[in-house]
């Protein structure tokens, strides 16, 4: 009886101060802490934050009434399995939105942030983003991972709410979600092409060896347009490999595969995730190979350099901006990054949610009447003249993937550093 | 003792188990937000995942960690069916003529995306239950495995990876509903027959069954092919709800989930999936409200990440210890209420009523007599 | 002389790695019968019983039932050929009620289909009334009708072994065998237990065959009586014959000619 009663009493404290929340109001159930310092414990279960969260905003962003403010819709992922990727973006896009309303906001109105946390759940995207729909958000943000990009997108989609992604990089997305989906981030396709021209152009490659790890559409979609355009330039692939598991970790085959051959491909394309790259480098190096090896922004990890130390060396991987810039728009941004949650920027994810804000405050201010759902979609093809962190963003025609540039990044010594950046045409 | 009395009456349990809750789910189709639409539509799809589950898991004792599996299957089957021709040819690479054309109403589609997990899990059953306990378990998690290479190997049919967004709903919260009963019912009509002695007999111990003649084998296979199939329908009306699937979203955190409900809730009975859908649709998102900070009060709180996946552990740990049968336990208060005769037998009967009358009259008439006796003694306190 | 219900086993023997269980075992349980099978422990009588019920199958042998081979068959099939068993260490089904448990032996008597049981169709009432008349037979057969409702894990120790029998007797067996049915009883619960089974003898006339230790119980009841040690049968008669044959006072009454 006794236990029966204490295990109800926990449901109900549980259930209790959840609904205190839940039910403060449509406008801001997920806005910052306000006003409080406290530093967060890192997430424990199955997400993996990065970094440690010190949440200490300068100004409060209160619920107001929405007479005064505009309400953007963000679907965040910041626990769960996306939660490296999706914190910092939350983080620099909640920044944004306050340097924005401490410089007087969108004509004279307030953005109001409204962050949903999904959980990185596939119903939860779902859920949030109908919730967001009916808080009357006339924008929602979100996403890095391509298939619940196409989940929220979808829902988006069908209530006709423009939906724009900052870090879900397939190129097709917008095809498959429908005309309100768009993409501040550049595609698959662009980086794949534009590494393939570094390798041809820069490095003089003509012969490659490709990579694949099949688990992810990601992946795949990077190896495919590398290959098309690498033997496009003249290149050709001399060898390719691919395999199916997460957390693959004997490459031994692959390296025989490659002494095999009569003459060492000039590079090597590594399309997979930054998990599997330290040990795929240590073996590839120890077996004396030392020829380029290339990759995609899913190589946008510091810890590559730091564990594999110098077999990362002549490691190259497209991404979305140049951490080592001095510019003072990107060394203001990291600074206050820092100031506010304790880190630099744990990954290109935070510039560009950030850029992704700054472009949303630019279509918003484009609109002469109501701010709603079908004014904003017609604008956002109209900006045409935003340049952010990340490059310069803007749609071109039909098309609902910017023209980005992108940033060639190599590893050295433990270190990062930049190489290029190339502006496709 | 007059708790008891209450909850053995007819008419209580018609209005808490049946009419309440029909009200609710009425009220929430027509004027409630497409948030709550949605949500409760969730929960009714996962009371049917998790008291299919219960079926294999708590009823017959094979404990199947391949749900997502046989929820893949469904999701797959019944797009594929549901889904214009148009549309499929638009967004699947290569798909062969006859799938792009095939169609049928979602029922249909519901139905043959059951039969086939259904037929997939006699045949995998076949081999695989003959294995005991935790080696059966694994074995299970092994279907999961390969139905997602499977999907993400066969492009042409599946689109892979890439998965397919576009699906249509064609079936509201009410729709949904109906189909809910159904399943239950039948699923009820099963334990409540040999076979569900026989699924009982071989789980307290399978020996003694064959020794009295019950194919213990068979019945084994029957019990994860009955529960394959509504877990399947459960994945088809889920798919329609998304409008998006992926084969990572019928993987290993799904499974868990479905586990963790059917656990929670009580896999011994069919009522404890109302319970564990419950617990798992509704909780975690509104502590996920709690994890970018609040106040109560002057209480400031901040924000901690993962402080809805702490509290959930906590919960599982909580019930795991001190009620290991589940929130639910043996008691089979919900289903026996929707599904026996009983019930709507009683309602016809005079008594019924009176008695619940009388029930929540003693109540009030206790509050109000305790109330009396407070007054009394604050009065002869005064006088004092 | 085998008649098509006599249980017949020809060189019947259990081999296990290294120890031969049973070895050779010939014997012939004729229709209607009580029969003993007596023995040390170890002796191997357990093994001949799980071997006629089918849980395990001999290395070598055969065990027939009139012209059909037991030991080809799996576990529940036998069951189905009217073989029904108590076990050694007491095997009802603890989470179910006393009623429950009868009626999952009715069922191989009282089949329906999943479209009767889906729509409740006439069958499937008649069906589950009948189980349910049958039940309570069964149970004041054995006295036990006051716990039908009952968990059966609730049930005093011996009621629970007079609950096995009504479980088995519930299939309509042919012949019934007991596995130590005696085992820790005190001696007014034995000789109770005589009168049952003695009873339930007269009433439905099955064979019997009795495993056990208890001597008042065996030679109470039996007809015939085979008797083992390390696997052989190393005597078999009437309960007169066995109880003076030189073999069997040695190995087992210990030495001494006792008193039945």
């Amino acid at each position: 009886m006794m236990k029966r009663k204490l295990m109800a009493l926990v449901l109900c404290a549980g259930m209790t101060t959840a609904l205190f929340t839940g039910c403060g109001g449509s406008t801001g159930s997920g806005s910052s802490a306000a006003d409080s310092s406290a530093s967060a414990s890192s997430a424990a279960g199955s997400s993996a934050s990065a970094g440690s969260l010190d949440a200490v905003s300068t100004t409060s962003t209160d619920a107001a009434a929405s007479g005064d403010s505009i309400t953007v819709g963000c679907v965040v992922n910041t626990t769960g399995q996306m939660a490296a990727y999706e914190v910092p973006a939350a983080n620099a896009m909640q920044m944004a939105v306050d340097e924005i309303n401490d410089a007087g906001g969108v004509k004279g109105k307030k953005i109001n942030l409204e962050l949903i946390n999904a959980q990185s759940d596939a119903s939860q995207n779902s859920t949030a983003t109908t919730k967001l729909i009916d808080d009357g958000a006339p924008v929602i943000i979100g996403e890095c991972e391509s298939t619940l990009a196409m989940t929220a997108g979808s829902v988006a989609q069908a209530a006709g709410v423009p939906f724009i992604t900052y870090g879900a990089t397939l190129p097709d997305l917008p095809d498959r979600v429908g005309d309100c989906f768009y993409m501040t981030c550049y595609s698959d396709k662009v980086q794949a092409y534009a590494m393939a021209e570094y390798a041809y152009n820069d490095l003089g490659a003509r012969t490659a060896y490709v990579i694949e790890d099949t688990t992810s559409e990601y992946t795949e979609a990077l190896s495919k347009y590398f290959k098309e355009h690498f033997t496009e330039l003249g290149g050709s692939v001399v060898l390719e490999d691919s395999y199916d598991e997460n957390g693959y970790t004997d490459y031994s085959a692959e390296i025989a595969k490659v002494q095999a051959l009569d003459a060492e491909p000039d590079i090597l394309y590594f399309a997979s995730f930054s998990d599997q790259a330290p040990t795929m480098l240590s073996q590839f190096r120890s077996a004396g190979l030392s020829m380029p090896i290339l990759s995609g922004d899913g190589f946008d990890a510091i810890s590559i350099a730091e564990v594999a130390g110098k077999d990362a060396n002549n490691v190259y991987y497209t991404t979305h901006i140049d951490v080592t810039s001095t510019d003072s728009s990107y060394t203001d941004f990291v600074k206050k990054y820092n100031d506010l949650y304790g880190s630099d920027p744990e990954n290109a994810f935070a510039s560009l949610g950030y850029d992704t804000v700054y472009f949303v405050k630019d279509v918003l201010e484009s609109i002469d009447g109501d701010i709603t759902k079908d004014s904003v979609k017609e604008a956002i093809g109209q900006v045409k003249d935003f340049k952010g962190l990340t490059g310069a963003i803007s749609f071109e025609g039909d098309s609902h993937v910017p023209n980005k540039q992108v940033v060639i990044q190599e590893f050295k010594d433990g270190g990062v550093e930049h190489v290029t950046t190339i502006q496709p045409e | 003792m007059k708790n008891k009395k209450i909850t053995q009456n007819s008419g209580f349990r018609f209005l808490i188990v049946i009419a309440i809750p029909l009200a609710f789910f009425i009220i929430c189709q027509f004027s409630m937000s497409a948030y709550w639409q949605k949500m409760i539509t969730l929960f009714l799809i996962n009371v049917l995942l998790c008291a299919s589950l219960n079926l294999t898991n708590g009823f017959t004792g094979i404990f199947s960690m391949g749900h997502s599996g046989f929820m893949a299957i469904g999701a797959y089957f019944t797009t594929l069916l549901i889904m214009s021709s148009a549309d499929k040819t638009a967004r699947i690479e290569g798909i062969p003529g006859w799938l792009a054309n095939v169609h049928a109403p979602f029922w249909v589609a519901l139905l043959i995306a059951g039969v086939v997990a259904l037929g997939v899990a006699a045949l995998v059953g076949s081999l695989v239950l003959k294995a005991k306990g935790d080696y059966l378990s694994v074995m299970t998690l092994g279907l999961i495995f390969i139905i997602k290479g499977i999907v993400e190997n066969n492009d042409s049919i599946t689109n892979g990876s890439r998965g397919l967004s576009g699906i249509p709903n064609k079936l509201n919260l009410l729709g949904v509903l109906v189909v809910l009963i159904l399943s239950l019912f039948i699923l009820y009509k099963v334990v409540h027959s040999s076979f569900g002695r026989s699924m009982l007999a071989i789980r307290d111990d399978e020996a003694a069954a064959s020794s009295l003649g019950i194919h213990a084998a068979a019945i084994k296979i029957l019990s994860f092919s009955i529960g394959a199939f509504f877990g399947a329908v459960g994945g088809g009306l889920w798919a329609m709800l998304q409008g998006t699937i992926s084969p990572s979203y019928f993987y290993l955190n799904e499974t868990f989930q479905i586990v963790e409900m059917s656990v929670l809730g009580g896999m011994y009975t069919l009522s404890g999936s109302f319970y564990g859908a419950a617990i798992l649709t509704f909780l975690p998102q509104l502590l996920s409200n709690l994890e970018s900070g609040f106040s109560i009060g002057p209480v400031e709180v901040p924000a901690l990440y993962g402080l809805s996946n702490i509290i959930m552990s906590i919960i599982f740990i909580l019930v795991i210890m001190f009620r290991p049968r589940g929130v639910s336990g043996t008691s089979e208060f919900i289903t026996d209420t929707m599904f026996s005769a009983k019930t709507y037998r009683d309602l016809f009967h005079r008594e019924t009523w009176q008695e619940f009358a009388d029930i929540v009259k003693t109540v009030f008439t206790k509050n109000k007599s305790k109330a009396e006796v407070l007054h009394t003694t604050e009065k002869k306190e005064e006088k004092l | 002389m085998a008649t098509s219900e006599d249980l017949v086993l020809r060189n019947v023997s259990m081999q296990f790695k290294g120890v031969r269980a049973v070895d050779d075992f010939n014997g012939t349980f004729e229709h209607g019968k009580i029969y003993g099978l007596i023995g040390t422990n170890g002796a191997g009588k357990s093994t001949v019983i799980n071997m006629i019920t089918g849980s395990i199958k001999p290395t070598k042998g055969e065990i027939l039932l009139g012209d059909v081979r037991l030991d080809k068959l799996p576990a529940y099939k036998i069951a189905g050929c009217g073989l029904a068993r108590t076990f050694q260490n007491l095997r009802v089904f603890k989470q179910m009620t006393v009623e429950e448990n009868i009626k999952i032996a009715e069922q191989m008597h009282h089949r329906y289909g999943f479209f009767d049981m889906l729509f409740s169709t006439g069958k499937f009432r008649n069906q589950e009334n009948a189980m349910r008349e049958n039940a309570k037979k069964y149970l004041d057969m054995v006295g036990i009708t006051r716990y039908a409702n009952q968990r059966a894990d609730n049930l005093a120790y011996g009621h629970q072994k007079m609950l096995e029998i009504a479980r088995c007797l519930a299939t309509d067996p042919k012949i019934l065998l007991l596995d130590e049915p005696a085992a820790g009883m005190n001696p007014n619960e034995s000789l109770q237990l005589v009168e049952d089974i003695k009873r339930i003898h007269a009433e439905t006339n099955i064979t019997i065959i009795l495993v056990e230790h208890d001597m008042k119980v065996v030679m109470g009841l039996c007809e015939y009586i085979y008797a083992m040690a390390s696997g052989k049968i190393i005597a078999s008669g009437t309960p007169d014959e066995i109880s003076h044959d030189q073999a069997v006072i040695e190995a087992y009454l210990g030495g001494e000619r006792k008193d039945a």
